[in-house]
């Protein structure tokens, strides 16, 4: 019941996807029970994973899933944030640029491409897979691969009433601890917890596996440190190196430079 | 009491609400409902979360809210009877009445303690403990009933009269008559115990230490190594930061629910401000925060320093960051060795 009040205009949502493995959008279909309570309170327009027929005007918010892959998807991107007041980067690929770019900027981009794709034309250049902040301005960030809908719910009726998402910089091991799981490390077993963005709800350690980074790189981690415990469990440098970057993308970057 | 009594006793206790103790979920020992009273272990192991998450849990919702106003959410209180608790978690929540029992007083808090019983449970050190160094090895107040496992009987103390309602309850499983053996025998239990600690550590001396060392070079070795993990703050029995955070329903209508969950002051967030100034973005400042306090600060405000020497920042820290390796460090002014 609107109770009277001047009823305001169901924000334009439109939700894109660039190069992933489109999970992101799959969760927000799979939020089964706040479906109806998502098309009712948002205008969709523009949606194709729900719709083949979107409409594409301007629009209020923008959730962009994939990494910028293509120069079509780089020129794509940019006409979406001419026609967007808010533009949200939502999963791994968009927000740090996602598994394929696990060896950003190590200088063999062509030489890969070329191994797996021989000298085939394209109707699109492609290029080394980079998050959507690399060419545009992304107002908030939504992590994860998948995103989860304990965070995406959240940020979407946040934006709906106007109000700022609140961030969560916590590490992994914020939730896990919460979940009262014996920490991985203390058995001396690799886990990257500490090092990751947190959000997920610690699904993994709580199943007894390692966090393996997903939700990216957390910003406030002292990985000096913690790449130092983990080579006193018997791992080499290079390999917790290799395990960062699976799924850090080119946002690790700055914060393994130096070490 | 005869050992033989104990389970059956602890049975009868459902009439004063829902049993809970620690007990094993999934290969981890946690203070959690108890479905069958044989499975509660009291003789070894602590519970790796301490027992204020049954008076100041995890994650709950405060209340519902909506444009009228809002409704509080008592739902997660129920009468409990925790049975297991020992001195020195007893003690720390007397510390943290202190905190949350203070006008203005925190309604869920006060609801949780009002409706539980304690029934604490006697311990040996494990090879972390020093609850001797903080004295809080022993307890004189906040129970209702505290069992001393003597070995061939239990010396049961009785601490307020809800206890002495639960004695009458089964009053043939006790026996009144003290003897001077019986006497003697828990003397001897305290004498051995007391020797089987193997860490201590000069609480009496860290506020001024503290105070001393609030510029030692020190913090910024331990700074280096922290990880920022926060497990030291979720497993401390006295930390009691939390956040809030408000989750609105995916409506156009403003209607929603205000969350709280454990915070800790060792996360970059903690100290920030609007206007995105930050008290403590240094690692060094939010380690100086949570020694500073725990050892010092809460001392000045409520009579009593916070730790209560269980030893769970040593069991928990996976790079050595505790009240004893710091105490040290402070005290010595060196780092400690690799």
């Amino acid at each position: 019941m609107s109770g009277g009040n001047i009823t305001k205009p169901k924000p334009r949502v439109g939700i894109y996807g660039l190069t992933g493995c489109a999970g992101d959008q799959l969760l927000l279909i799979h939020c089964e029970d706040e479906l109806l309570d998502i098309f009712n309170a948002f205008d969709i327009r523009s949606f194709v994973m729900a719709s083949s027929n979107p409409i594409e005007e301007d629009m209020d918010v923008a959730l962009v899933e994939g990494s910028v892959s293509t120069e079509e998807q780089k020129k794509h991107l940019m006409d979406i944030r001419k026609r967007a007041k808010i533009l949200v980067a939502i999963g791994n690929c968009a927000t740090v640029g996602g598994v394929q770019a696990m060896y950003a900027q190590d200088g063999t981009f062509k030489d890969r491409m070329k191994k797996v794709y021989g000298d085939m034309k394209f109707i699109t250049e492609p290029m080394e897979g980079q998050p959507l902040d690399a060419f545009v301005t992304v107002d908030y960030y939504l992590p994860g691969c998948p995103i989860s809908a304990k965070q995406a719910l959240p940020l979407l009726s946040r934006l709906l009433h106007g109000a700022p998402p609140e961030p969560f910089p916590h590490p992994v091991c914020h939730e896990c601890k919460l979940q009262e799981n014996k920490c991985l490390l203390l058995d001396k077993k690799f886990c990257l917890g500490p090092l990751t963005q947190g959000g997920c709800g610690a699904v993994c350690p709580s199943h007894g596996l390692p966090c393996v980074g997903c939700w990216g790189p957390h910003s406030d981690a002292n990985f000096k440190e913690h790449i130092t415990l983990l080579e006193s469990f018997g791992m080499t440098k290079d390999e917790v190196i290799r395990r960062i970057r699976n799924f850090g993308g080119h946002k690790i970057l700055a914060y393994i430079k130096d070490l | 009491m005869q050992p033989k009594f104990f389970q059956e006793f602890i049975e009868s206790l459902k009439r004063f609400g829902t049993i809970y103790g620690p007990v094993r979920r999934n290969g981890v020992l946690k203070y959690d409902r108890v479905e069958s009273v044989d499975e509660i272990e009291l003789d070894g192991e602590r519970p790796m979360i301490p027992v204020k998450k049954l008076f100041h849990p995890m994650k709950f919702n405060m209340f519902q809210f909506d444009k009228d106003g809002f409704t509080p959410d008592y739902s997660s209180i129920e009468k409990k009877v925790i049975v297991g608790v020992p001195p020195c978690e007893i003690h720390s929540l007397l510390r943290l009445d202190e905190v949350f029992m203070e006008q203005p007083v925190d309604p869920y808090y006060a609801k949780q303690r009002e409706n539980s019983a304690i029934i604490g449970y006697s311990c040996l050190p494990g090879d972390d403990c020093f609850c001797k160094s903080t004295g809080t090895d022993i307890v004189e107040e906040g129970f209702d009933l505290f069992f001393v496992n003597l070995g061939e009987f239990y010396l049961v103390w009785v601490g307020s009269s809800l206890g002495h309602d639960m004695v009458l309850e089964r009053e043939d499983y006790f026996d009144e008559n003290v003897t001077h053996e019986d006497i003697e025998d828990y003397i001897e239990w305290r004498q051995a115990r007391d020797k089987m600690f193997k860490v201590s550590f000069d609480f009496k001396s860290m506020p001024d230490i503290m105070e001393l060392s609030y510029g030692s070079p020190i913090w910024d070795y331990f700074a280096g190594k922290c990880l920022s993990c926060g497990q030291c703050s979720m497993v401390c029995p006295t930390c009691n930061c939390y956040t809030v955070t408000d989750v609105l329903d995916v409506s156009s209508e403003p209607e929603g629910r205000r969350e709280r969950f454990w915070d800790s002051c060792m996360f970059v967030d903690y100290s920030l401000v609007a206007g995105g100034h930050n008290f403590r973005g240094a690692r060094a400042d939010r380690l100086k925060l949570w020694y500073t306090h725990k050892m010092k600060a809460f001392a000045n405000e409520y009579g009593k320093p916070a730790c209560i020497g269980c030893g769970r920042c040593v069991r928990t820290c996976p790079v050595d960051i505790n009240v004893l390796t710091v105490a040290e460090a402070l005290t010595k002014m060196e780092v400690p060795a690799q």
